[in-house]
């Protein structure tokens, strides 16, 4: 077991032990499935920005800047909870929680309802 | 130190990497084409590197998920044991939000 090669980064692989490799492969799908509700977060940012809908350029800029703002904290998050999950799982302690699931959920709403009402109202608003 | 794998979890693992390679790869292709219109042919330059970086991601799975299988009893390639690739995947996601931001954020003016 000597011949470990180096792995990256120290603050994660130098605490602890492995712990067995079936969670550490649970982590990372973990991590990959963050990953792409990011990119579906900037997929329907792209959506709202390149549609033409009944609302207002600005409404709809703004949506679309909220939902890509919503996708880039998923992914940061998401490599921040993997190293936070792998830690953990290597000294024994607690799992801690995703910061980015309010960020998605208040995202998602604040979009939903604004399309919700739009779709309601239909050009009224435009 | 690693018995055979139980629950194809290496497979699993592997293809959850391609699939998301594979969606950032297409993501930042499409991303880049509805951009280019409001942002210019700056955008090319950002989406040139996301698509070196989704390669990389997709050709790094599918030689670690070989190497696996070549050496099954040796810890070093029983995961992908390393933050190398979960950097660089966050990084092309953050890339293509940033581009898709700019663009949103050029919709205002």
């Amino acid at each position: 077991m000597n011949s470990e090669k180096k792995r990256w980064p120290a603050s994660v692989y130098g605490r602890g032990t492995d712990p067995d490799a079936r969670f550490s492969l649970a982590n990372e799908r973990t991590f990959l499935a963050w990953i792409r509700t990011g990119l579906a977060l900037l997929a329907g940012a792209a959506a709202l920005d390149a549609l033409d809908l009944p609302l207002q350029d600005t409404v709809q800029g703004l949506l679309s800047a909220l939902l890509a703002l919503a996708g880039i904290v998923v992914a940061v998050t998401a490599f921040g909870g993997w190293m936070r999950i792998e830690r953990a799982m290597r000294e024994e302690t607690p799992l801690p929680s995703n910061p980015a699931m309010p960020v998605v959920v208040v995202a998602l709403v604040v979009v939903g309802v604004v399309l919700a009402v739009s779709a309601v109202l239909g050009g009224v608003v435009a | 130190m690693t018995r055979a794998d139980r629950g194809a979890q290496q497979e699993r693992t592997t293809l959850a990497w391609r699939r998301t390679g594979l969606a950032l790869g297409v993501g930042a292709l499409t991303v880049g084409r509805l951009t280019v219109d409001t942002l210019g042919a700056t955008v090319v330059v950002p989406l040139a590197l996301v698509a070196v970086l989704a390669g990389w991601v997709v050709t790094s799975a599918l030689r670690s998920r070989r190497l696996a299988r070549e050496h099954p009893h040796d810890p070093r390639f029983s995961v992908l044991a390393d933050a190398r690739l979960p950097l660089a995947l966050t990084v092309v996601l953050a890339v293509v939000g940033v581009a898709e931001l700019a663009s949103a954020l050029a919709r205002l003016r």
